[in-house]
């Protein structure tokens, strides 16, 4: 399920913003996992080019 | 930490002196083990940080400390040779009759250090047995990984957990052990996940790094590569004939930029960030839960920075 919704994800980057912003509701995937990906996406808010960004742990 | 070091160097030196007669084992031996020294020594840190943290007293730790490292340094040995990559690395300069010679030395004098600690018999027995029955998983994910034999995402973490995140597991599991005499299932339980993480953090890094060993051109099946080719268009299929080598290398070498857009445009990063810092998240929450003081999680937890 994750897997599905960083597609969807890539195919609209105009979404990033509202699930950051908490106004996109997710469902399928687990808490930590929404955890994780709120925590990704954030890291790359100050990067250039965030598809290309890494993210470390 | 000095002392640390200082106490894991004399174990080792003093254990190869004993066993390593010919000279020329010897030394080589010492070599690599210290060049192996001048790593993060994670392991063995590992070992005895566990040890401590379940209440364990007393120096006769570092000796299966040491025994650790040993069998992580022998792994290692034998891992490059298989792969034939780390050019730089001492054992790889060394011709590989000798390199493997060394290596199997090594992993077995690790167990023979294991077995003569100064610990409880019936500890010891547990302990060896543990480490023996990793080095046998490890042999078994590492034939899966050879044979590259690995085609959904569950085949790729139960290779993780056999091999690299499974040596995490027995480093921090015979710590606790020696000190308790009790095989500690929550302990392995986050060991593990900290080790898949450190892996799919690996293979990350292994997918974008096109000078040296990408795992791309080598066709690896990883998290990264995996996802990549679930995630492809049919415009982008001639990836996936890449790696199931319907095309050859020189058809695609000169489509590196391509390929790379593709790995950005498909989310790659993206979702195995997620599944890495996942594992990551589920390591921190298991270690908060444990029963014991706020200073030894707080060490347990700055080992994976």
């Amino acid at each position: 399920m994750l897997k599905e919704l960083i597609q969807s994800l890539m195919a609209d980057p105009s979404s990033w913003t509202l699930l950051k912003n908490g106004q996109l509701q997710l469902a399928g995937i687990s808490e930590v996992e929404h955890r994780a990906l709120i925590d990704v996406l954030g890291s790359s808010e100050d990067k250039n080019q965030p598809m290309r960004a890494t993210y470390w742990f | 930490m000095e002392s640390f070091m200082q106490n894991i160097k004399q174990e080792l030196k003093d254990t190869l002196r004993a066993y390593f007669i010919v000279p020329h084992l010897y030394e080589q031996g010492m070599a690599c083990v210290e060049e192996k020294l001048r790593e993060s020594m994670l392991f063995s840190r590992m070992t005895v940080l566990h040890y401590r943290a379940f209440w364990g007293t007393g120096n006769e730790i570092y000796r299966p400390a040491a025994a650790i490292e040993l069998m992580i340094l022998s792994l290692d040995i034998i891992d490059d040779l298989q792969d034939k990559d780390n050019k730089a690395m001492l054992w790889n300069q060394l011709s590989p009759e000798i390199a493997l010679n060394i290596a199997l030395g090594l992993l077995t004098l690790s167990q023979q250090m294991l077995m003569t600690s100064d610990f409880a018999p019936d500890r010891l027995v547990a302990a060896v047995r543990l480490m023996n029955e990793q080095v046998l998983s490890a042999i078994n994910g590492q034939t899966t990984d050879l044979l590259n034999d690995i085609s959904s995402e569950e085949d790729y973490i139960q290779m993780v957990k056999q091999k690299s995140a499974g040596l995490l597991v027995t480093a921090c599991l015979i710590g606790t052990l020696l000190a308790t005499g009790e095989y500690n299932s929550e302990v392995r339980e986050y060991a593990e996940q900290l080790g898949i993480a450190a892996q799919i953090k690996n293979d990350i890094h292994d997918l974008v790094d096109w000078e040296n060993k990408s795992d791309f051109w080598n066709r690896k099946k990883t998290l990264p590569t995996l996802y990549l080719i679930h995630s492809l268009t049919e415009e982008q299929k001639w990836i996936s004939d890449y790696f199931e080598e319907r095309l050859s290398l020189e058809e695609v070498v000169h489509r590196r930029e391509e390929i790379q857009r593709i790995i950005e445009q498909s989310g790659t990063i993206l979702y195995t960030s997620v599944r890495m810092r996942t594992h990551y998240y589920n390591y921190l929450d298991l270690v908060e839960s444990m029963v014991i003081s706020a200073n030894w999680k707080k060490q347990i937890l700055a080992m994976a920075d």
